[in-house]
């Protein structure tokens, strides 16, 4: 497989959580993953997505982009585009220390990119087999 | 995600079953169903997890607060929540986070 791409927007919304958690189970699955890691990379996009929710109160969008880098694994960016005004910074939020251990975990490499104490963008990488 | 329980007078205990999927949708209405059986009594809780799927930071942060509670209303640190039949990749979850040191764990075989 070349270097397939997924893009993937939905409201920043908790009832959406479970389409990140089902779109990124079946990105996986497409790109060859087994069963252990797909579960991995599920758990750790959807913490993802909750952290970078958790932020704001309201409205915004969630975007994801999947990238299967030919044979050696995937980069998946969580990030909010949208969003301009950050309520609760995840800095304030106990649920983000918890969210960021298991990404780590779970993760080969796990990237922020925040200001101010708001995550605009995550990026993580799994590998085959890692 | 679905939640069944009933109080073992015998063992002083709240016996949960908790089913479904866990995530920051429904993990708010686990924390009312769960504080809502300390309202009526503080007591110790076995939480099955047999047909549980899934359960993510928010829902792990949901049973650490009535952990809390329980231990805060007892005292002296006492108090215990168990957690059953938990399937291998959600004990890994707990495991990442150093949940299994505060709970009681018991895996699903």
């Amino acid at each position: 497989m070349g270097e397939d791409r997924v893009y993937l927007r939905v409201p920043a919304k908790p009832e959406y959580i479970l389409v990140i958690r089902l779109t990124t189970s079946a990105v996986a699955t497409r790109a060859g993953f087994d069963v252990d890691e797909i579960e991995d990379i599920k758990v750790a996009v959807a913490e993802a997505g909750t952290v970078i929710m958790n932020q704001k109160n309201g409205v915004g969008t969630i975007e994801l982009s999947y990238k299967i880098a030919g044979v050696n694994g995937i980069w998946i960016h969580i990030s909010a585009p949208e969003t301009e005004e950050v309520t609760i910074p995840y800095t304030e939020n106990e649920q983000a220390e918890l969210s960021f251990y298991i990404m780590e975990s779970l993760m080969d490499n796990v990237e922020r990119n925040e200001k101010d104490g708001f995550i605009r963008e995550l990026k993580m990488y799994k590998e085959f087999g890692g | 995600m679905n939640i069944a329980h009933r109080y073992n007078s015998a063992t002083n205990s709240w016996e949960v079953s908790l089913s479904g999927e866990v995530d920051v949708y429904n993990a708010p209405q686990l924390k009312d169903a769960l504080h809502s059986l300390l309202d009526e009594k503080v007591a110790d809780m076995i939480i099955d997890c047999k047909e549980l799927k899934y359960i993510d930071s928010t829902g792990l942060g949901v049973l650490i607060g009535v952990l809390k509670r329980i231990k805060d209303n007892n005292g002296n640190d006492s108090g215990n929540i168990t957690i059953t039949n938990l399937k291998p990749y959600i004990e890994k979850i707990f495991k990442i986070t150093g949940l299994d040191k505060i709970f009681l764990i018991e895996v699903q075989e």
